[in-house]
């Protein structure tokens, strides 16, 4: 695989993380209202409440912080594995809330990129394909993917 | 293919450092006090019905179908026009109970929360069910 076909699946994972947690980090309370919206937390004595505010705080920052080391060679393979496991538990989140009829925008941006749930759910697959394929690439010293040596 | 662990660990515990200070200094962030008491989430009502305000979080055209009896239609569209009413009817020992379309749960959220900042009301819950069910009168 070429070097530029890596760099250019971390150049998108990276600014889709960037925009995403960018756009998020102005509004943690907005942010948790929407992961309560999803209905997937358990909500006995208001841990719904607490797990949100925690994760809405948390997960903008986590998505600048993989944004980051996304461009960062030796940092890449890492952080494409962790992009490929959050992306797939954004998949699965996104998805049984579209199971079960729940009818929001998905809050993967902020509100000027308002998404529904399936298309939200289309693109998360394809980015978590491309996370994947980033992940899988052979491995050199050093951290980098052997494309990037190319 | 395993992922090299101290660098995951790394990449997840850095934002724990803006996610503190988040915490504590955003304007945005949340609001703590609140979260030490919840908005209660029934699925069943235990105190009589006239007591209950009750507050339908749906859309006008909604409401207009079918509501519960006595509801008021608040929502964030209609908020300026309609709090006065709810002012009007609500007295401090009447629960607030905010029902709406189960499948907009968010929505059900927003007005409850906002009652309870706005108004500085305690007694407000969240009603869940099926919003099939709710047409009880004109």
């Amino acid at each position: 695989m070429k070097a530029w076909i890596t760099w250019a699946l971390a150049v998108v994972l990276a600014t889709i993380w960037a925009v995403a947690g960018i756009g998020k980090i102005q509004n943690p309370t907005g942010l948790a209202e929407t992961i309560i919206g999803y209905r997937f937390l358990p909500h006995a004595f208001g841990i719904d409440e607490w797990l949100a505010a925690l994760l809405a705080l948390y997960l903008p920052w986590l998505e600048i912080v993989l944004a980051m080391a996304l461009l960062w060679p030796a940092g890449r393979r890492t952080a494409a594995g962790l992009t490929a496991a959050l992306l797939a538990a954004f998949t699965v989140v996104v998805a049984q809330a579209w199971a079960r009829g729940i009818e929001m925008d998905c809050g993967c941006f902020d509100s000027w990129a308002a998404m529904s749930l399936p298309h939200a759910l289309g693109r998360n697959l394809i980015l978590l394909v491309f996370a994947i394929i980033l992940w899988r690439l052979p491995v050199c010293a050093g951290g980098a993917t052997r494309a990037d040596q190319i | 293919m395993s992922l090299p662990l101290p660098r995951s660990v790394i990449f997840l515990a850095v934002p724990l450092i803006p996610v503190l200070l988040a915490g504590w200094l955003h304007p945005e962030r949340p609001d703590w006090k609140l979260l030490i008491h919840p908005i209660p989430v029934l699925d069943r009502v235990a105190v009589r019905n006239d007591r209950i305000l009750w507050i339908d979080a749906r859309t006008a055209d909604e409401f207009r179908r079918g509501h519960r009896a006595g509801a008021i239609n608040l929502h964030m569209a209609n908020w300026e026009e309609a709090l006065p009413v709810l002012i009007d009817q609500w007295t401090p020992e009447r629960p607030i109970i905010v029902y709406g379309d189960d499948a907009r749960f968010m929505q059900i959220r927003q007005v409850a929360r906002r009652l309870r900042r706005e108004l500085d009301v305690k007694t407000v819950s969240i009603f869940r069910e099926k919003m099939n069910g709710v047409k009880d009168a004109p």
